[in-house]
């Protein structure tokens, strides 16, 4: 079997077996997946040239237009949803009224979890606003704008910027901190002064601590610290219970507000607990909306303006794709303008705006797009459910029930396949608003959601081929930062 | 130079056709294998930065993921098993099919490990024993069709 010996005798170059070329190719890939944004527009030219058959076939294969437009009801209906969910059962500061504001977008820290929200506000917009913010009982972060400040405090650049919210347990970032603190900056990290109720047995009463953030290692965001009664905390033997904001001297945060839920690392049944710990009550990938806390009298935050939604008309064909993707759509702006990445691809024609997928890394006016359901990402959902209450849902597609249904698995909350309703779409970045649906929803197996969803047609069909369809586009991402989607839900809109 | 437009504009057809077959079927083994195949068994050396970019790229198309990341999934294999021409004769029988079932077991599983360290791609979808049993029986006819006709032939290892 072996020719081995014959060949290096020949005197067969090393390089027919290590060949270096190989190896330089592998080196450019590992640059690539480390530092995409570098070769993305060497990658784009390629996809142009590459994808020339696709688009003659696209032309070939040209259809009716299968889809018109119409007005997206469903995604006003879930925002206003969404925005009384996030006010119920909230409170703040005495002397400061709730108003609520959309997430557009989401930062992930050094950490790998999200711990930044960017707002659709602007920072002047919000100044002047108390520093906490809320989602219904829950305290969730700080904005990132100075305590008591006026607009234009801080240069015009940074106050014409969207303003961001620092969850608990944000970390700051290696640029940030090279910077020193100014005077009425916010916190760089957050500290809470919170308390729990201990239930136990042998340990009764109330444990007073600072919740921080946690290190790297630990397997929960939040960390407990100096312990009022470190006694008491070490006879803590069971996770789960409410931890909320104690009494302080500090009035910008009233008491009350949850915090999330104690959890106790370490050997609790021996009696030895090491660390207390406190997961958030909410996952900060599936929050769509928050509530800012406004003075009461200065009226700080304008008042609302109309949404705008700039949307672009498309073509889209399809095309098989090899499993486990199965199809992929190759989609072309009409007017020839730049498709913006991540933006949702819309088909009006059903429910008035039902969510077909995401535009990855358009090139040249084209994009490629991998339908919802078949997408492997991780979505924030809204759940409209009957009794018209509007959950934040994290879930991810896992694959078709055996009557065709989609099978979505619900990462957070852990009860949230129970619920039945309607879902609709969370913020899944700045060009995927919150609002457009997707399908009815039922509790499928154990941490399963089932969604029904109107049917596609398969593949290669040439008379349904090809569709107009709309790529949605908050306008106030391309031109003005004020004006937003959320704002429909805030009073004035149409 | 023919050869490489070819092979550049082939490529993508390679991967809609195993789409096209994906539709039909759930039992026919992924053609990615096929190429990673006779990238590493019977591919000039010289020639294999090219085969695999434009692979890469075409498959990059269809599946999820940017080109930099397939062209790991394709390439790492490939770069495995090369070394190992060395020691196997190229007529053997054998070697096709176990190496086939190496390709069969280590790509899906590549392409999950880059999932969860880039959040690129799609996550891990690992076949089943009879899968990899499929793939090691049907891969190396493939192939064998692959290397016999343009341009995939031309680019063919001079020899026995």
């Amino acid at each position: 079997m072996s020719r081995a010996g014959d060949r290096h005798s020949s005197g067969e170059p090393r390089n027919r077996l290590f060949p270096v070329g190989l190896y330089a190719t592998l080196l450019v890939g590992v640059f690539g997946v480390t530092f995409p944004e570098l070769i993305a527009p060497v990658e784009s030219l390629a996809r142009t040239a590459v994808t020339l058959p696709l688009r003659a076939y696209s032309i070939l294969f040209d259809g009716r237009p299968a889809l018109a437009a119409s007005e997206p009801k469903a995604s006003l209906q879930g925002v206003v949803g969404l925005s009384q969910s996030t006010l119920r059962g909230g409170s703040g500061p005495v002397g400061y009224s709730p108003r609520v504001c959309l997430v557009v977008d989401r930062r992930v820290g050094p950490l790998g979890v999200v711990d930044e929200l960017i707002l659709a506000r602007s920072r002047d917009e919000l100044m002047g606003c108390a520093p906490l913010v809320t989602v219904g009982h829950g305290l969730v972060g700080f904005l990132d704008i100075p305590a008591h400040g006026r607009p234009g405090d801080r240069g015009a650049q940074f106050g014409k910027e969207l303003a961001r919210v620092r969850l608990l347990h944000y970390r700051g970032r290696r640029r940030a901190t090279k910077r020193p603190l100014r005077a009425r900056d916010p916190f760089p990290v957050a500290r809470v002064a919170a308390q729990v109720t201990c239930r136990e047995v042998d340990a009764q009463g109330v444990l007073n601590f600072l919740v921080v953030p946690a290190r790297a290692v630990d397997s929960w965001p939040l960390r407990c610290t100096l312990l009022d009664n470190p006694y008491l905390g070490s006879r803590l033997r069971h996770s789960g219970d409410m931890v909320t904001t104690s009494e302080t001297d500090d009035r910008s945060i009233p008491a009350g507000l949850q915090v999330g839920r104690l959890m106790i690392w370490g050997y609790p049944q021996l009696n030895i607990p090491v660390g207390l710990f406190v997961e958030p009550i909410r996952d900060p990938r599936g929050i769509s909306s928050v509530v800012v806390w406004e003075a009461a009298d200065g009226g700080s935050v304008p008042a609302s303006t109309d949404a705008k939604e700039r949307l672009i008309p498309v073509s889209f064909s399809r095309f098989p794709a090899p499993r486990p993707v199965r199809e992929r759509w190759l989609v072309t702006s009409n007017a020839g303008s730049t498709l913006p990445n991540g933006a949702a691809l819309l088909d009006r024609a059903l429910d008035g705006g039902r969510l077909l997928g995401l535009l990855a890394r358009p090139w040249s006016g084209q994009s490629l797009v991998t339908s919802f359901s078949a997408s492997t990402r991780i979505w924030a959902f809204l759940l409209r459910s009957l009794d018209g209450h509007v959950h934040e849902l994290v879930g991810r597609v896992v694959g078709h029930a055996p009557d065709g249904r989609l099978r979505v698995k619900i990462l957070a909350p852990d009860n949230g396949w129970r619920l039945r309703g309607e879902l609709l779409t969370g913020v899944n970045g700045p060009h995927c608003p919150a609002g457009l649906a997707i399908g009815r929803a039922e509790p499928g197996e154990a941490g399963v959601a089932d969604v029904t969803t109107p049917g596609t047609p398969r593949v290669f069909s040439p008379p349904a081929a090809r569709g107009e369809l709309l790529v949605t586009i908050p306008d106030s991402v391309v031109s003005d930062p004020r004006v937003f989607v959320s704002q429909r839900v805030l009073g004035t809109a149409r | 130079m023919i050869a490489w437009l070819l092979w550049f504009f082939v490529a993508l057809h390679l991967f809609l056709l195993d789409g096209w077959f994906a539709g039909l079927t759930d039992h026919v083994p992924d053609l990615s294998l096929s190429i990673a195949l006779f990238c590493a068994l019977y591919a000039k050396p010289k020639a294999l930065p090219g085969l695999l970019l434009c692979a890469a790229l075409s498959r990059s198309v269809l599946v999820p993921g940017s080109v930099a990341l397939h062209l790991l999934v394709l390439g790492v294999p490939v770069a495995v098993l090369l070394p190992l021409r060395g020691v196997f004769s190229r007529g053997s029988v054998l070697w096709p099919c176990l190496a086939s079932g190496f390709l069969a077991f280590v790509l899906p599983r590549l392409s999950g490990l880059l999932f969860r360290l880039t959040a690129e791609g799609g996550p891990a979808l690992p076949m089943t024993g009879f899968e990899i049993f499929v793939a090691m029986c049907v891969i190396p006819v493939f192939t064998l069709a692959l290397r016999s006709v343009p341009p995939l032939s031309l680019f063919q290892e001079e020899g026995p």
